[in-house]
């Protein structure tokens, strides 16, 4: 390997291999992501960069740009080199925005800046080319952190203890346990929960929808107890009837739609129709005095029944 | 930190610096006066920190100290201290991710690693100081603090980026097309969206997609801070420069709530740069060229950020010209060739803008840039006045004691930051040397900041001025460095140690807990309000809109900015809320969640009613339906039908 183009030839590898990992089915995304940020972000700008500027920064006025102004050059050429790409794909009519066409393009793009560099750097001086991996070795690393000894070591091991903890804040769970409900108009939930006050008329089956959502991560069951109550002016029950008690298991992540019947024998206006939910962890016990989530739905209830 | 041959001195028999100085101390001493007229902590700080900083410099423009050694920290233990940052910066994520939020010890750690990078940069003597190492940190520090936080927190955080994310960069990737942007301005300010629909097809979804690029180059664009004040102080002042400008609240806002005005910050960075790289080496070809690259980026993609692009490019190009003009022997290299070069990239960027401008959508039959105009005007015509400030706009929920001295903890930083530019900025008038580089950076941070904060105190805000901050910051940073520097060179031991001291710890914490910094989880959270949601809330976005979809149902009320999250998600009208003694009047749905309780929330009292001892319990009143619950959100419709209200 030339020692002009050791970074170049980094730079094709990690093109090519970001290519094939972003487009062949299969990969780990933890690799695809891994990969992906700097096929995106650094090597079409580092190209780029390296095209233009096939020397290596000097303490002169002018002359190239100096190191970090070449990283910042390289991560705003990428941007600008994603943009450019993308929106050419999306403004001509012959091939399809989609990932093949933008990878392949990207790639094209930022190798072909590759070409340009090393072209370029064949008229340079070998000390003068701008190849940041030249020379470089722990000891030069070391030196740039200005630490020595178990100084290094101690760096060394506190970028390992971050890099861990960036892979523990990666387990983080997508949500926070918990369970939903809610009253629908049936199987079609696009048909949402009914406004106003319902009629059900006494004696007769009202079919009414309820569903249960499980988001805790693991299994649960659910026992869901429906009444209709009568309430006086302060909200305090007078009346009350219970009208329905089932259980129902779900798995993590799943909702179900339960399509319940109720015939209420308590007749009257304006009475409260009160859903109480339990949760039951697996292998526990609920604790059925408080629910855990409660619904309400107002109904008169017609008919030859109970007042 | 040793002396060096002060580039600032130079002999002139027109001491403005000192005339300016003095200035200072009179409009302090006249700003501190409408205390007396309007209470808002702005007008007790500025008046502050230009009397400290234009004090300061009176006290110290006269000595003649070669260096002032404020060296602390040996090369032996120095060496340690990288590894410090690192592993507080490792406790930064485990904490954040062990909570599920950042907390307050979060951002008081988050505070302390700010305070080891400055301090590192301040106080290890010339042996121990490592520049690559110290860059190193900070650029890791600025992508951790805000990374972490991203991907901790569900969904976005901000209002704006459910719409840029949701809505058109989602659109874009998933339909292939920029149909999504018709009729929207960002039809001609596509580059954020496009890069954010490239990176949702390649990491699967638009969150990752924005996070994983824009996200990424936000905090990292930092490092041209270093290469820009390299350009006017040592290696050393530009890192503390740098770690100024990643721990800055406006900076770190941008970093979290990440939509377009966050890369036009990066952008605008990079311009910069370039900008002061043509005036001292003179106006070479391909800075020039990428110097325009830069600017027109900006133009194709943020309308405010090209607003500023054009206030700095005609500031450097007026600069130019004029010293060119009047005093090219005090100017850069290839003076007229500058001043030509800068003439031209502003010319371009200008006329470029006015063009795209002029065919942005906006509203249903304007454009931009009549838009524009026209607000530019009402505004100056009708909602403008001495102190017009802008409201408090506090919800429902009670204060806490103690809730006054927060917006001067906040404040604590910008203070310092203030007061230190200020000495910066009279040095760099004060020399001779490079004079077009010195007075852009100079008349860019005093305009940049008569925008800001000078408009705002006649009510005139409809250049957004918020938005401009972050963006001052940049200026702001630099001429920081070169006060500390003057210090450094003419100041006492004792004053100056106190100073760097107070700098060191009170700015990186007093960042790290202010309002903008902390979008995601406040740090006096009884204060501000929370622009990011629990899954338990999104889940409700998401379970509500499919069940009772927004344009079938009409609207729904909830708090702000919640209500902002189900019109995009689902659509629904935002509508206000109106409480009477039975509940909510004039809507037939409601969203009730645990924060409303927590933090309060805004509403209008009936017509008959005129007053309400638990507005919280009237929301959602047992009268009401509740036909939707999780462990934390309600959703709860009327009783009533349209025909019976």
């Amino acid at each position: 390997m030339s020692p002009r183009h050791s970074d170049l030839v980094l730079v094709v590898v990690l093109t090519v291999t970001a290519s094939l990992a972003i487009l062949v089915q299969g990969v780990p995304w933890q690799l695809e992501w891994a990969l992906g940020v700097p096929f995106l972000l650094v090597l079409p700008g580092y190209a780029a960069v390296s095209a233009l500027f096939p020397t290596r920064p000097t303490a002169e006025e002018s002359g190239p740009p100096d190191w970090p102004a070449r990283l910042g050059l390289t991560l705003l050429a990428s941007a600008f080199l994603v943009a450019a790409v993308g929106y050419l794909l999306l403004r001509q009519g012959v091939v399809t925005f989609s990932l093949t066409p933008v990878v392949i393009l990207l790639a094209g793009v930022t190798l072909l800046g590759v070409g340009i560099a090393a072209t370029r750097r064949t008229v340079v001086p070998e000390d003068r080319v701008a190849d940041p991996l030249a020379g470089a070795s722990t000891r030069t690393v070391s030196g740039a952190f200005g630490t020595t000894g178990v100084q290094s070591i101690a760096v060394g091991l506190s970028i390992l203890v971050l890099a861990g903890a960036l892979g523990f804040a990666g387990t983080a769970p997508a949500s926070q346990p918990h369970s939903e409900v809610y009253l629908t108009g049936g199987d079609d939930v696009d048909i949402g929960p009914t406004n106003g006050t319902q009629t059900l008329t006494a004696g007769d089956p009202n079919d009414l929808a309820l569903a249960i959502g499980n988001h805790e991560a693991e299994p649960m069951d659910y026992r869901v107890v429906t009444e209709v109550q009568r309430l006086n002016e302060n909200g305090r029950v007078l009346d009350r009837e219970r009208l329905d008690d089932f259980r129902v298991g779900l798995a993590a992540e799943q909702t179900e739609i339960i399509e319940r019947s109720l015939e209420p024998t308590l007749t009257g206006e304006n009475l409260r129709l009160h859903f109480r939910v339990f949760k039951i962890a697996p292998g526990g016990t609920a604790d059925f005095e408080a629910a855990d989530l409660t619904l309400r739905s107002w109904v008169n209830v017609v008919g030859g029944g109970r007042r | 930190m040793t002396s060096a041959t002060n580039p600032f001195v130079g002999a002139s028999a027109k001491r403005v610096d000192l005339l300016l100085a003095k200035l200072g101390i009179v409009v302090a001493v006249l700003l501190l006066g409408l205390q007396l007229f309007a209470t808002q902590p702005l007008l007790l700080v500025i008046p502050l920190a230009i009397g400290t900083g234009s004090g300061l410099y009176l006290l110290s423009h006269r000595r003649r100290v070669v260096g002032t050694g404020t060296a602390i920290f040996s090369g032996r233990l120095s060496g340690y201290l990288p590894a410090l940052v690192f592993v507080g910066l490792a406790a930064v994520v485990v904490t954040t991710r062990l909570a599920g939020a950042r907390t307050l010890p979060v951002h008081l750690l988050t505070g302390a690693v700010g305070a080891l990078i400055i301090g590192q940069i301040l106080f290890v003597d010339e042996a121990g100081l490592a520049p690559g190492a110290i860059l190193v940190e900070i650029l890791v520090a600025a992508v951790v603090i805000r990374l972490s936080v991203l991907f901790v927190t569900p969904g976005f955080i901000g209002v704006d980026i459910w719409t840029h994310a949701l809505v058109f960069v989602d659109g874009i990737a998933t339909q292939g097309s920029l149909e999504g942007f018709a009729g929207s301005k960002y039809v001609m300010a596509p580059v954020y969206h496009v890069i954010g629909a490239v990176g949702a097809m390649v990491f699967g979804s638009a969150r990752m997609g924005i996070y994983l690029t824009i996200g990424i180059i936000v905090p990292l664009a930092t490092v041209f801070i270093y290469s820009t004040t390299k350009f006017f102080v040592p290696a050393r002042l530009a890192l503390l420069a740098t770690a100024l400008f990643a721990f800055a609240d406006q900076v770190i806002r941008w970093g979290l709530h990440v939509i377009p005005t966050s890369l036009g910050l990066a952008f605008f960075l990079g311009l910069v740069y370039l900008v002061m790289r043509v005036f001292d080496a003179g106006a070479e070809r391909w800075a020039v060229l990428l110097a325009l690259g830069m600017s027109l980026a900006v133009v194709f993609t943020h309308q405010v950020s090209t607003a500023i692009v054009l206030v700095f490019l005609g500031i450097a190009a007026l600069v130019a010209r004029v010293v060119w003009l009047v005093d090219p022997v005090d100017g850069g290299p290839n003076l007229a060739r500058t001043a030509g070069a800068l003439v031209g990239v502003f010319g371009v960027t200008l006329v470029t803008t006015l063009v795209s401008w002029a065919y942005t959508p906006f509203g249903d039959s304007e454009t931009f840039l009549w838009r524009e105009l026209g607000v530019l005007r009402r505004a100056l015509t009708e909602g403008t006045g001495f102190l017009n400030l802008a409201g408090g706009g506090a919800a429902t929920g009670g204060g806490t004691a103690g809730a006054w001295f927060v917006p001067y903890l906040e404040l604590l930083g910008f203070t310092l930051l203030l007061a230190i530019a200020i000495v910066g900025g009279l040095l760099l008038l004060r020399g001779r040397q490079r004079l077009d580089r010195s007075l852009t950076i100079v008349l860019v941070g005093a305009t940049l900041f008569c925008f800001v904060f000078g408009l705002s105190l006649f009510g005139f805000r409809a250049l957004l001025p918020g938005r401009w901050l972050a963006f001052l910051f940049v200026p702001m940073v630099v001429l920081a460095a070169a006060g500390v520097f003057h210090l450094s060179q003419s100041g006492s031991r004792g004053v100056v140690l106190v100073v760097l001291v107070v700098l060191t710890l009170g700015y990186p914490t007093s960042m790290a807990v202010a309002e903008k910094a902390t979008l995601d989880s406040p740090a006096f959270g009884d204060q501000h309000t929370r622009f990011a949601y629990t899954s338990l809330e999104i889940s409700a976005v998401n379970t509500i809109s499919e069940i009772r979809p927004g344009p079938t149902s009409g609207g729904l009320w909830t708090d702000h900015p919640y209500d902002e999250v189900f019109a995009v998600v689902g659509g629904y009208e935002d509508e206000d809320l109106l409480l009477g003694a039975d509940g909510p009047v004039g809507t037939d749905a409601t969203v009730v969640r645990e924060y409303q309780s927590e933090h309060g929330f805004r509403y209008e009292l009936a017509p008959d009613t005129s007053s309400l001892d638990s507005p919280g319990a009237l929301v959602c009143p047992g009268r009401w339906n509740k036909v939707y619950a999780n462990d934390d959100v309600r959703y709860c419709t009327s009783p009533l039908t349209e025909g019976d209200r």
